[in-house]
């Protein structure tokens, strides 16, 4: 048997961990699990960005994806102050609980 | 063999040094990060229990050398992208960068005494403003997505931790949580849209992705890479479309307004929403010229989408503003009718390569609004004291009286943003307006004329919720007494405000010239935009002849 | 890319599970039982690994050091392919363009560094 995993591969992959992520954006409810499933999001791109890079033999999507890793670090470490100033508050990181800005 | 052989090409390339005079492209954005680093170093020798306010002055020379240095290097743009097709130095980008550096300068204006007030007078505040404008510089330059993307997360994650930065205030807290999470979810949206054009196309290079695009679709009719491509587009705009706060992208604003520090509301009100019409120019004009792409009249492209949004966000924005009771909120929802506005003047200006120059009304359009919202909410932040902040319609009642010069540009600005003449704001309205009926009648396309006939209906509309803030300054009963945070910065940030909202609108000439200088000056455009471009330059140049 | 590529690949899988398998049931099989509650527990260290979430927390000061070494960890993502293209760089003549390029960045990161430093992110107490 002769199989070879193809760009098409890499693409629904990432493609499914993207969507993973989306939907986890959007379901769940602790402040920490959407901070996850953003991260899942970006890495997701990550794996589209090489695939493509390797598939056109060239390198600027790996050099793309090292930024977003770079970026990815930031908003981490940007997430989780916020998270600990919301908790310091609100003692939950629940999102369903931050309703004090809407009447 | 042969990726390894590609690969040293393209990294040889990149290890030899830029022309000297390329430099030039970088000295705005190069001057901010040094006072910002200077900042660092300076704020590390603080003593301890004085005031911070002569590094917020600090800052603004800084900020004010910045947009100076754009003013220096109007004459001397280059015409190719420099960096390795990195950055464009074109009068576009420096009126953008000069634009963030006033807005960044003038909300840093507002800060020391309400941050005072919040127990929170720290340094970090104005070093954020500052990495804040650098990204905002470098967006408008960028001529590469990779540099749109770093510059576009430079710009948004330090305003994430200002929306938080009140740190004894729950709903400032709040506001930044909502805002992290809608805005990290948007870019990562974005970058997905990016890294499939990066598939469709085989660059990131905004120019080369145009060219390649081109020869997809030529090649053979509807190539698949060309459906990843149109995916790609429709993510990367409604990256944007968060950013300006149009309708399905919207959520957030109404929040993020009201628990965000005020002066950090002015910022991102105005500097943020006037960055990413640049981007958005920039990426769509330059890398998306295609018909197929770009749609229009009803064609299905970005066009279409942004026609869309435009009719969506003026409506919602104009009748939700109507039921506001906080005057924040109220704002709020009238800048998401502001971005409807805008996005009429970008749907109008760029349906087809000949109405390109109409553009120029959108960047008069946000030098209106900049200063006309800063205006507000300068006034807001001198009543925003810690514990007793003006908030709803009530609290409003007869500070317009106890505090006429509060009250005068409070009215300025709320002229303006209602587009009333004298005020910028009128003449901004005027342009986006007519340049949408302009297109339609030289189109023969009724739906432009009937946008802008929306348009003005839902502005007529909205000059009641803004007049309500007037009545209540001047006619309604004082609820209680509010105790101003006497400070001179937000005086002065509100007579630059009033004086400028009132100068451009009396005196539009020299500013309307310098935004068709910019337009005309915008580089990296497609052979059919150039054909306008040049046309508009001898336009030009015939009337500053004549004159 | 043949799945025969990776064939040696699963035989290691399949050697490490019959191993790991192998020796767990030898131990259940061979090995004496005396237990006791701390035997008997998940870790064997005394820390119990069941009990509430809220008698379990650790301090903020974790944070303050994963998030200062995530930052600082990054950088040698631009490092290391700096240093790989550096020898190419200085052989066509650059060199100390490409010195200073790599030279700048680290500063601005040690101007970071100086930073944390005096705000009190490297104190442990």
């Amino acid at each position: 048997m002769s199989w070879e995993p193809t760009l098409a591969h890499y693409l629904i992959l990432s493609a499914a961990i993207f969507s993973i992520g989306m939907i986890g954006v959007m379901v769940r409810r602790n402040a920490i699990i959407l901070f996850m499933s953003i991260e899942l999001m970006l890495n997701a791109v990550n794996l589209t960005f090489i695939a493509f890079s390797r598939y056109r033999i060239d390198m600027d999507g790996h050099i793309f994806a090292f930024f977003v890793m770079a970026v990815a670090a930031a908003e981490a470490a940007v997430a989780l102050a916020i998270v600990l100033h919301v908790f310091r508050h609100k003692r939950s990181v629940n999102v369903d609980e931050m309703q004090q800005l809407q009447y | 063999m042969t990726m390894q052989l590609l690969s040293t090409l393209n990294t040889l390339a990149m290890l030899t040094p830029p022309q000297g005079a390329e430099f030039a492209a970088i000295v705005p954005g190069m001057i901010v990060t040094l006072v910002a680093l200077a900042f660092i170093l300076i704020d590390v020798f603080h003593r301890k229990g004085t005031p911070r306010d002569y590094l917020a002055y600090f800052s603004v020379i800084g900020l004010g050398v910045g947009a100076a240095s754009s003013w220096y290097l109007w004459d001397g743009t280059l015409e190719a992208p420099t960096f390795f097709g990195m950055l464009y130095l074109d009068r576009f980008a420096l009126f953008f960068s000069a634009l963030a550096c006033v807005s960044g300068a003038l909300a840093i204006l507002c800060s020391p005494a309400v941050l005072r007030s919040h127990r929170m007078d720290r340094g970090e505040y104005y070093l954020l403003v500052l990495f804040s404008v650098v990204g905002m510089i470098f967006m408008a330059a960028s001529a590469d997505l990779l540099s749109l993307f770093i510059a576009f997360e430079i710009m948004s994650i330090p305003i994430y931790v200002l929306a938080g930065f009140l740190r004894e205030d729950s709903r400032s807290a709040e506001a930044s949580m909502k805002y992290f999470v809608l805005g990290a979810f948007s870019a990562a949206l974005m970058l997905y849209g990016i890294a499939l054009i990066y598939g469709a196309t085989g660059t990131t290079n905004l120019e080369m992705i145009a060219q390649n695009l081109y020869y997809l679709e030529g090649g053979e009719g509807q190539h698949a890479g060309f459906g990843l491509a149109m995916l790609g587009v429709l993510l990367i705009f409604s990256g944007f479309a968060f950013k300006v706060a149009a309708v399905p992208f919207h959520i957030w604003t109404p929040d993020v307004y009201t628990g965000s520090p005020t002066p950090v509301v002015g910022f991102m009100a105005t500097a943020v929403k006037a960055i990413a019409f640049a981007g958005l120019l920039r990426v769509f004009v330059v890398a998306f010229p295609l018909d197929v792409l770009r749609g229009g009249f009803f064609g299905y492209g970005w066009i279409d989408i942004a026609f869309a949004l435009a009719a969506f966000s003026m409506v919602l924005g104009n009748v939700v503003a109507l039921l506001q009771n906080n005057v924040k909120r109220m704002l709020a929802y009238s800048s998401i009718a502001h971005a409807g506005y805008l996005l009429l003047g970008f749907t109008a200006a760029n349906a087809h390569p000949r109405f390109f120059l109409h553009n120029d009304a959108i960047l008069f359009y946000l030098v209106a609004y900049t200063f006309g919202t800063i205006g507000s909410f300068a006034v807001l932040s001198y009543f925003s004291r810690r514990g007793e902040s003006v908030e709803t319609f009530e609290d409003l009642g007869q500070l317009g009286i106890k505090y006429p010069m509060m009250g005068l540009v409070m009215g300025i600005s709320i002229f303006s943003a209602a587009g009333i003449p004298p005020t910028a704001g009128f003449l901004g309205k005027f342009y986006i307006f007519r340049s949408a009926i302009d297109v339609g009648m030289q189109t023969d396309e009724f739906s432009f004329i009937g946008l802008a006939i929306l348009g003005v209906l839902s502005s007529v509309a909205g000059v009641y919720y803004y007049l309500k803030v007037l009545i209540y300054m001047y006619m309604k009963p004082e609820k209680r007494a509010f105790r101003p945070l006497e400070h001179t910065g937000p005086k002065v940030a509100m007579v630059v405000c009033a004086v400028m909202t009132l100068y451009l609108g009396i005196f539009p000439a020299r500013a309307i010239e310098i935004t068709q200088e910019s337009i005309i000056d915008f580089q990296g455009v497609s052979s059919a935009v150039q054909a306008t471009l040049d046309l508009g330059q001898q336009a030009l140049e015939a009337r500053q002849a004549a004159e | 890319m043949l799945i025969a590529n990776y064939i040696p690949l699963i035989l290691l899988v399949l050697v490490a599970i019959a191993v790991v398998g192998g020796i767990i049931f030898a131990a259940e099989f061979f090995g004496p039982k005396n237990p006791t509650r701390e035997k008997l527990m998940p870790y064997e260290s005394g820390s119990d690994p069941l009990s509430e979430p809220q008698a379990s927390r650790f301090s903020v000061k974790f944070y303050m050091v994963a998030i200062s070494f995530i930052l600082f960890d990054l950088e040698t993502v631009f490092v290391i392919p700096w240093a790989m293209s550096w020898r190419e760089s200085a052989a066509m003549g650059h060199g100390f363009y490409s010195f200073a390029v790599m030279a700048l960045f680290l500063a601005i990161l040690t101007i970071g560094l100086v930073y944390e430093w005096s705000q009190g992110g490297l104190e442990w107490d």
